[in-house]
């Protein structure tokens, strides 16, 4: 109740301030290809959408009150459906991000319609589960997905280092922006209903379950989304990219920047995947225990995440 | 309007409600009394639909709606407040009269709305929450028990329901509270279904009073012959007294 609470910040903070501040970041984050090498410039783009499918679990966590294990599936269903077009269909990335949306709305439907009938602990093992499914399926469908080595030979897509940026940056800006636009619209109240009082919303004549089915949704498609955009940065996608500790990253993302934000968990997402790869190149294995101890002081001197502190003081 | 027809709950071997029939009329306003455990509240569920019957049927409306989920009677009329406050703890009042308005008008899953709809919404709910003495941005959550039950109510009524059900609507209200309450209900102009513990309410507001005791219709009349019923004064009234004087 009380990280609710604190979400009425959100209208403190007044619309005008929120997207000038959105714009200023988008300008300065399109303005990276001037002050980036390649290679952090490539680092950024996939720390860019990581952060996206963050949010996308926030939406579904924090906002829908779905605690979800098994969030990685969905980026491993955009990954592949995207590589798969692209190995198979066109060398279109705009065209192989669709599919890879379409893709993930479909998997949310089939998967949701049965997760969202269970609640708390048993939604958390469902969506756990589905993730090892999902996972199983990418190994085992060896003609189609390569197995274990992985979907390769997969095109280039042949857009230089600074232009892919620039496409991820806006795929990740829509995609961000389209979650903050239906967490705030008419749906995404009904969602937020949802997680405060299933009771009163079906008293209310809202199909509940509906309710629940559309913010799995909403979340499965923005981190297929996510998915597609490392797959074409590394024109490489495998069953590891699906696995439990990638889900586990994207809780741990969530949790440092606030689940009841979607913007923290962008932040977070970056900023863990920038310094994932700088402690690793520094330390090698050690990175493990540097990122844990990380997360086991955030979490114990910031229990609301990175934003959701900050939110809390100000109110 | 509503008709029950030997509606029965059971709950292992206790038969919570113990084949209940009885008809509402339009625009009439029932008051069902009856001591704890008398089957009421369950009674209250199973008209809404958040509970099934193990048997018997419910008519709304000349239409049989005992298999009908309980958010597709919502959206045919029947509207409920719940005996012990069921909101929006979190969201701000003004949020949780929205989010009635919204499934009245069916816009609840829109994943946009244009200004001009948001406003005529705000302008609705601020009416609810002004009729109800409510301010708009404190969360639900953070109200005194007597806001609470008036939330309870004004999210109710912007559901402009045709039948509305009052789970003990005046329950930890101060009695200037509930007589300003029992006012307020006399000027609605839709059906009633009230369930309530405060016999003055009661008195106030019903046109005709249905009692019930474990599960089963004991009485059924005008307020004055309840009033004047040996039979409830023995099982209801006469407790009652016990326990308040």
């Amino acid at each position: 109740m009380r990280e609710s609470v604190m979400r009425g910040g959100d209208a403190r903070m007044s619309r005008l301030t929120r997207r000038l501040a959105f714009a200023a970041a988008l300008v300065l984050l399109a303005a990276m290809p001037y002050m980036l090498d390649a290679y952090r410039l490539d680092l950024l783009a996939g720390g860019l959408a990581y952060g996206l499918m963050a949010a996308s679990l926030a939406f579904l966590v924090g906002h829908g009150g779905l605690p979800s294990l098994g969030h990685a599936a969905f980026l491993g269903v955009g990954a592949y459906a995207a590589g798969l077009t692209a190995k198979h269909v066109t060398p279109n990335v705009a065209l192989q991000l669709l599919v890879a949306i379409a893709a993930g709305v479909l998997f949310a439907l089939l998967t949701g319609w049965f997760a969202v009938r269970t609640r708390g602990f048993f939604f958390l093992m469902f969506t756990l589960a589905i993730g090892e499914i999902a996972v199983q399926a990418a190994t085992r469908s060896t003609r189609v997905t390569g197995g274990d080595n992985g979907l390769a030979d997969i095109p280039p897509t042949g857009l230089d280092v600074v232009t892919f940026y620039w496409w991820a940056l806006a795929v990740v800006a829509v995609g961000f922006g389209v979650l903050v636009l239906l967490r705030d619209g008419p749906l995404g109240r009904s969602i937020a209903g949802a997680r405060e009082n299933e009771a009163r919303m079906a008293a209310l004549g809202y199909h509940v379950t509906g309710v629940r089915l559309a913010a799995v949704v909403i979340a499965g498609a923005v981190c297929a989304a996510g998915g597609a955009l490392v797959e074409q940065k590394d024109t490489f996608v495998a069953p590891t990219h699906l696995e439990i500790g990638v889900s586990v990253l994207l809780l741990i993302m969530v949790l440092l920047g606030g689940r009841q934000t979607l913007i923290g968990p962008l932040i977070a997402g970056v900023g863990l995947i920038v310094l994932r790869s700088v402690t690793s190149t520094a330390l090698g294995e050690l990175w493990l225990l540097v990122e844990g101890a990380l997360f086991v002081i955030c979490v114990y001197l910031l229990p609301n995440g990175l934003l959701g502190r900050r939110r809390a003081q100000a109110a | 309007m509503l008709r029950l027809h030997e509606l029965t709950m059971r709950f292992g071997a206790l038969n919570a409600v113990d084949g209940v029939s009885l008809s509402v009329g339009e625009g009439e306003r029932r008051a069902l009394i009856g001591p704890n455990g008398a089957g009421k509240s369950t009674l209250f569920a199973m008209i809404a639909g958040a509970l099934r019957p193990s048997g018997g049927t419910i008519e709304f409306d000349g239409q049989d709606v005992t298999g009908l989920p309980e958010h597709r009677r919502a959206r045919r009329g029947i509207a409920r407040t719940f005996q012990h406050s069921s909101l929006f703890a979190g969201l701000s009042c003004a949020e949780n009269v929205a989010l009635a308005v919204r499934a009245r008008r069916g816009l609840g899953m829109r994943a946009w709305l244009g200004s001009g709809r948001n406003m005529d919404i705000k302008r609705e709910v601020t009416g609810y929450l002004d009729l109800m003495e409510l301010s708009e941005e404190r969360p639900a959550g953070a109200l005194s028990h007597g806001e609470a039950r008036r939330l309870e109510v004004a999210m109710a009524l912007a559901q402009q329901p045709r039948l509305l059900l009052l789970d003990e609507p005046a329950a930890g209200m101060s009695s200037a509270e509930s007589a300003r309450f029992a006012e307020l209900i006399q000027n609605l102009d839709t059906t009633l279904l009230i369930v309530e513990h405060d016999l003055d309410v009661v008195f106030a507001v019903a046109s005709h009073v249905t009692v019930l005791a474990s599960g089963k219709v004991i009485a059924d009349g005008s307020p004055a012959e309840i009033k004047a019923s040996a039979e409830v004064e023995r099982v209801y009234l006469g407790t009652a007294k016990e326990i308040w004087c």
